[in-house]
């Protein structure tokens, strides 16, 4: 985890590694366009102010919390990404998860 | 150039909150003093419009969408999240709800540059933005639903911010314009100010 409410690029693309399956991002000028063929959804991050070439940049949680509801996979997030949604906090698991 | 266009889609005004504070002690504009719990989510309608120029063209976007405003508190922080519904996918944050929107809208301008960037002609664009414009996502729009419900059902009011019917259509366009000095015009509905009613 990066600065206070903030988590580090190359953290956010290896959660997203291990929380949604088959996900494809394209690196646009200003955002990451995260799609997820199977669902037909598109979400977007912005792009860190600074160090986004070393993958060192600080992205702020909100954006990755919506992100996360968006694919559904808040629970899986908030355990790759300790305090996304606050120390010791993580949703629970979505319902219909097998 | 952000406008404060957002609205609440609900019924009758009556009073409002402000940011985080636990509870509102307002006086309305006839000098009724009241008291209303905040709401930690608001559905809202925006309605922004860009010229975006591209490569040997120009184009104007102009929306009326949906998004959800979000009050969380983080570690006994408060931030405000503004989230798109329709369209969905991206999000804006800040201290209150201005800087929030101010990002918010920011985000939105800046997927389209992106977009804009990519495309060769006028029609490359307009695919690719509609795309993102018409996004939508059910357990989203769940959620804003449910927003407006909760709304009613407090029957919650806010002066800074209009009311609007939450009928109101999702509407978007893309045009091209003339890449000309005549496509210079000020946004005379952007800079209209509102008035809390």
């Amino acid at each position: 985890m990066g600065g206070h409410g903030t988590f580090k690029e190359r953290d956010i693309l290896a959660a997203l590694e291990q929380c949604l399956s088959g996900f494809t991002v394209r690196d646009f000028e200003h955002h990451y366009s995260i799609r997820l063929s199977s669902s037909g959804l598109t979400g977007k991050l912005p792009h860190p102010k600074h160090g986004k070439r070393e993958g060192s940049g600080e992205i702020q949680g909100g954006h990755i919390r919506k992100l996360a509801r968006l694919f559904r996979i808040e629970h899986c997030m908030g355990t790759k990404l300790p305090g996304l949604f606050g120390s010791g906090k993580c949703p629970p698991p979505p319902e219909d998860a097998t | 150039m952000v406008a404060w266009q957002h609205r609440i889609p609900t019924g009758p005004v009556k009073t409002a909150t402000q940011g985080t504070e636990k509870t509102i002690n307002m006086t309305n504009e006839v000098g009724v003093t009241m008291t209303q719990e905040p709401m930690q989510t608001l559905p809202l309608l925006f309605s922004f419009r860009e010229k975006v120029v591209g490569k040997g063209f120009l184009a104007e976007v102009s929306m009326s969408g949906r998004a959800l405003l979000e009050i969380e508190e983080i570690d006994g922080e408060s931030e405000v999240w503004i989230s798109g519904v329709q369209p969905v996918g991206f999000s804006g944050g800040g201290r209150n709800r201005e800087e929030a929107f101010e990002d918010f809208h920011q985000m939105w301008t800046t997927i389209l540059y992106d977009l804009m960037a990519e495309a060769d002609d006028f029609q490359a664009f307009e695919a690719s933005a509609k795309e993102f414009l018409a996004a939508q996502s059910p357990n989203i729009s769940k959620l804003w639903d449910d927003a407006v419900v909760e709304v009613r059902k407090r029957n919650h009011s806010d002066p800074g911010l209009k009311t609007q019917a939450a009928s109101t259509p999702v509407t978007f366009e893309v045009e091209e314009l003339p890449l000309t000095p005549a496509a210079n015009q000020i946004d005379g509905a952007a800079l209209q100010p509102k008035v809390a009613a």
